[in-house]
């Protein structure tokens, strides 16, 4: 931002301020707690104290530090368990040792649950329809079946029928030239 | 937690760690962590049960979300043929980024049974090929306790 003037990046800095409420905490490599600030709270994160494990303090960061390269991002982590709260995190390591920085994505992360939750349902949606689409195409071969065999043992009953029929015919009339 | 969408993770971590079960199903957006201790025949251990979101393609997986994971569980819809598929392409995903790890795989909605669309032949491919396949149901809590007992378990021995 270096290029832009003094009153543009003191803008841009309050704007980020109020809108990703950033808070950090300064840990070294294996995660000992250094130093911290912002608003650590809203993303569940509390009870600090100098030279403690982070990582027995906030689930997440439990395997992932150190973090062995240069940075890491989290986007959307969800930071209070219950509570629709996320913050994206990005871990970096510089010659003080590792920082944590956490920015709020709450309204991005509730923008994209509601088109992430209609796309799936649709997705769903279509998935149970093709389902009831094979099933009505079973059912209709099965009745196709069955018709056709009734079909034929119907034909097979009306050709014996005929043939009873012309045998009582023919017995009547032997009968009448006697 | 990984698998495609809408197979139930969150719903297993759920049953797993508050045995509570919805049927209302809620995408997940990012990556929602839970603890639960486990108790194993000599010792505890304490699983971080990281439920990510479920994505449509293997590539779409976010590799920081793998960082210093130690074992994974793998969710198929057993009423959804194709979430066994992408499983699978996971599964080789998964271990082309953090390399082999234990993990196990769980044909979750065994509810559904009438629904079921996945093969025994399938599963018994999957077992000769040395997997471990579990029938689970995050609804009637059906082979949970025992899934997540699974992992913790191999992951004690790794």
């Amino acid at each position: 931002m270096k290029h832009l003037p003094l009153p543009i990046q003191d803008f841009i800095l309050a704007l980020t301020d109020d809108m990703l409420s950033p808070a950090y905490m300064l840990v070294t490599k294996d995660g000992r707690l250094i130093e911290w600030g912002g608003d650590l709270e809203s993303y569940g994160v509390k009870d600090l104290e100098k030279n403690m494990d982070v990582s027995e303090h906030i689930p997440f960061l439990v395997g992932v530090l150190p973090i062995g390269i240069n940075s890491l991002f989290l986007p959307h982590v969800q930071t209070k368990p219950d509570v629709f709260a996320f913050a994206d995190v990005y871990l970096f390591t510089r010659e003080q040792g590792t920082w944590i920085l956490f920015l709020d994505s709450t309204s991005e992360t509730a923008q994209r649950h509601s088109m992430q939750q209609k796309l799936y349902d649709s997705k769903l949606q279509v998935t149970n329809l093709e389902r009831e689409g094979e099933a009505l195409y079973e059912a209709n071969a099965f009745l196709e079946q069955m018709v056709s065999e009734r079909t034929a043992e119907l034909s097979q009953t009306i050709q014996k029928l005929r043939q009873q029929l012309s045998e009582v015919e023919r017995v009547r009339k032997a009968g009448q030239e006697k | 937690m990984l698998g495609t969408f809408a197979v139930g993770k969150t719903s297993l971590v759920r049953r797993f760690v508050e045995s509570i079960y919805s049927d209302k199903y809620h995408t997940t957006i990012g990556v929602k962590i839970d603890k639960k201790l486990v108790q194993l025949e000599n010792s505890e251990l304490m699983l971080i049960l990281w439920d990510i979101e479920g994505t449509e393609t293997e590539f779409e997986l976010r590799k920081s979300y793998l960082r210093g994971a130690a074992g994974y569980l793998l969710v198929a819809d057993g009423t959804r043929q194709d979430t066994l598929y992408k499983a699978l392409a996971l599964q080789t995903r998964v271990e082309e980024i953090v390399g082999s790890l234990p993990f196990l795989l769980l044909m979750n909605k065994a509810d559904l049974a009438d629904q079921w669309n996945i093969s025994e032949r399938e599963t018994t491919a999957l077992n000769e090929k040395g997997w471990e396949v579990i029938q689970t149901s995050a609804k009637t809590g059906l082979g949970v306790e025992e899934a997540f007992h699974a992992l913790a378990k191999k992951l004690a021995e790794a």
